[in-house]
């Protein structure tokens, strides 16, 4: 399963990696810091699973998950931010999100996604 | 009154004439009868002819004028005329050749001796043969003395009307003075006395012009001396009437300061005088002097009683008109104060004037300096809001994410750590809860600092969130009313109605003990509308100017500078309602 990360943070985009890396199945095909970065790499990459930030250098999450969803091959979009209001949830799941957690609290329940994403096998679409 | 048919009334005229017609040929018996009833007549029968010369003159004429016939006869009328009245006898001349009576007129005629006499004339045309004027006939007597005081009466009367009729009284009392010349005395002279104590002459009427002059010469080359025992300054120092109804040679003598004085005395001829003051309000304001010389009157207790009403009348008129002159005088000052008023009225006008463009121009300064005022408060709010917005960006995303990375570190270190060791795993776990406990502090800090939805999500969101927030944290209930369409004012107006709203919410929580609040976002027209009304106790409007004033001014210059409003309702018992219009 290829993820796909978009985090504006190098320490963190590191630590996420290696974490990631950590489980089984799973495969970081590519990071970017800037939303026309992220845009442009998933395009050529096509993961199977983005894991997005809200704020990023240049732009927003939002910004890469409206140019993301594309009628075929699209990704599982799983948000992971420290702004973890309703209302950004409220949004991003609005615009075709599928997950959205805490980065700071909920990256269990993030990495319980991915792992069971993995053991699902070859994914096909959202939910 | 019938009338026969076709028969005119005629009334038939017949002339009377009232002429005298000498109808020679007839009894002479008759005319003889008729001289000796016109020589014992005892009115004085003149005839004269067309040359005013005298042609017959009877006993009467005799005994009033002092002429004997032989004397009168052949001479001119005019003997008996005083100067001034020369006239008169071609005017009653005139008046019969158009036919007119001449009856019982009163005039004035001279004796013999120099004497006025007050007479009363008939004059009678004589005509010739063919009915022409040849002459007139005269019929005279004197003025009984019930005539005199018939004249007397009618010269107050006159006077009476003069007086009343003018204020220039110095005018009025010279023809009063002149009235009373020649019927009432032969001269008159009127004095007023100054408030400075001078006296001057201001009417002097004499029968005889040349007799005038003399007077004159005589008053001023002998004035009378101020402090004389009797005469003018004594009336006027006095008040007290003076008469003497028969002057002895002797007082003249007496009184002549030189020879050439005495001459002029005698010339003058005075006979018989009054002097009597014009007294009003208790006040000498002159004199009036009556004096009888050719007419050889001598004034009696009547004619002086009679002077004094005539001087009471005078010295009240001269009273009225300096009464009426000084309030003249007085509307004078008045006008001239009120225009002296005006002017500086006028000044003063001009001044508030200035002082008015003045202001105008301190409360443009003032105006200008308060926008620039306004300016500078709008920018430093900006200024601080922007700095907000980096502090809380650089707390939330660095502190944040720097937590965050702590964070997976001890996780990851907690799951490498032997399960056996309980103690170790309790304390990576309190750690956990720990930093889990800072980053929400630093995430509340920073959204308090300002919420990063506002920027991220936009207005409409942050207002939901800030009300969540605020139930969750006060347990006051509210609804939140968005607008269906996405709204998204710019950053400035954002900030503006976000931060009203909070402030509002906190007012909510400091003064109303509201249990419920309606928020209401809406886009009314090109406005933005936000309206936040609690149930809570209210207050009355008026009081809250000075007490919670400045925050309230606060978000009504918020409105203001963005050209929108601000607006409190408010009444106690009724909850409050504010408004914030915004125009996007």
């Amino acid at each position: 399963m290829n993820v796909f990360i978009v985090e504006n943070s190098v320490s963190l985009r590191e630590r996420l990696t290696m974490i990631l890396a950590g489980l089984k199945g799973v495969r970081v095909i590519g990071h970017a810091a800037t939303a026309a970065e992220a845009v442009q790499k998933i395009g050529q990459t096509a993961p199977d699973v983005v894991i997005l930030d809200i704020r990023l250098d240049e732009g927003t999450g939002f910004d890469v998950l409206e140019k993301i969803k594309l009628p075929h091959n699209r990704p599982v979009v799983v948000v992971l931010t420290n702004y973890p209001y309703p209302q950004y949830r409220a949004r991003y799941m609005r615009a075709g999100a599928d997950f959205f957690f805490d980065k700071s609290t909920e990256l269990d329940s993030a990495l319980d996604v991915l792992k069971n994403l993995g053991e699902r096998g070859p994914l096909d679409g959202a939910n | 009154m019938k009338t026969r048919k076709g028969q005119k009334r005629r009334v038939k005229q017949r002339r009377f004439k009232g002429s005298m017609t000498l109808r020679p040929g007839r009894a002479e018996a008759g005319k003889r009868r008729l001289a000796a009833i016109v020589e014992s007549s005892e009115d004085a029968i003149i005839g004269q002819d067309l040359n005013a010369m005298i042609t017959s003159w009877n006993g009467g004429a005799e005994r009033l004028y002092g002429y004997s016939a032989e004397e009168a006869i052949g001479k001119s009328i005019s003997i008996l005329m005083p100067p001034r009245h020369e006239d008169e006898l071609p005017k009653i001349l005139e008046r019969l050749t158009r036919g007119e009576r001449v009856e019982r007129i009163e005039t004035v005629r001279v004796t013999k001796q120099g004497r006025h006499i007050q007479v009363e004339v008939s004059v009678s045309p004589v005509k010739g043969e063919g009915g022409a004027i040849i002459g007139v006939s005269t019929i005279a007597r004197e003025i009984s003395p019930r005539k005199a005081a018939e004249f007397d009466q009618r010269f107050l009367l006159e006077a009476n009307e003069l007086l009343a009729g003018s204020l220039d009284y110095r005018a009025t009392l010279e023809r009063v003075a002149q009235l009373a010349v020649p019927g009432f005395a032969d001269w008159c002279v009127v004095h007023i006395a100054g408030a400075d104590g001078t006296v001057e002459q201001i009417a002097l009427a004499h029968e005889d012009p040349a007799k005038m002059q003399l007077a004159f010469t005589l008053q001023t080359n002998y004035p009378p001396r101020k402090d004389a025992p009797s005469g003018l300054n004594n009336v006027l120092r006095t008040g007290k009437s003076e008469m003497v109804s028969d002057l002895p040679d002797q007082v003249l003598v007496d009184a002549a300061q030189s020879e050439e004085h005495l001459r002029l005395l005698r010339e003058v001829g005075i006979k018989s005088y009054m002097i009597v003051p014009l007294v009003a309000r208790g006040r000498s304001l002159g004199a009036i002097s009556f004096v009888s010389g050719e007419s050889a009157r001598r004034f009696t207790r009547e004619d002086l009683e009679f002077a004094e009403i005539l001087a009471s009348r005078a010295a009240l008129a001269i009273d009225n008109a300096r009464l009426y002159s000084e309030a003249q005088a007085f509307n004078e000052e008045l006008e001239r104060r009120v225009i002296d008023r005006t002017i500086e009225l006028v000044a003063s006008n001009r001044q508030l004037a200035e002082q008015i463009e003045e202001r105008r121009r301190e409360q443009l300064q003032l105006e200008s300096s308060y926008s620039l005022l306004r300016e500078l408060a709008s920018r430093l709010q900006a200024v601080r809001e922007e700095e907000r917005a980096r502090i809380a960006r650089e707390l939330h995303d660095e502190l944040g994410q720097a937590l965050t990375g702590l964070r997976y570190d001890l996780s990851s270190l907690g799951n490498h750590m032997p399960k056996t060791n309980k103690s170790l795993l309790s304390q990576t776990k309190a750690m956990l809860d720990r930093i889990d406990e800072t980053i929400r502090l630093v995430r509340r800090i920073a959204t308090e600092l300002r919420p990063g939805m506002l920027d991220d999500l936009g207005l409409a969101a942050a207002i939901e969130w800030q009300a969540q927030e605020f139930a969750q944290r006060t347990g006051i209930e509210l609804n939140v009313s968005l607008p269906n369409q996405e709204v998204n004012p710019d950053r400035e107006r954002a900030t503006a109605i976000f931060r009203v709203f909070q402030e509002t919410l906190t007012n909510i929580t400091r003064h109303s003990r509201a249990t419920q609040v309606d928020v209401q976002l809406e886009q009314v027209d090109d406005s933005l509308r936000l309206r936040v009304r609690d149930n809570g106790v209210g207050f009355e409007p008026a009081r809250v100017q000075d007490k919670h004033s400045l925050g309230l001014l606060g978000m009504q210059e918020r409105a203001e500078i963005m050209g929108g409003s601000f607006q409190v309702e408010s009444e106690v018992g009724k909850g409050t309602i504010v408004t914030m219009v915004v125009p996007l």
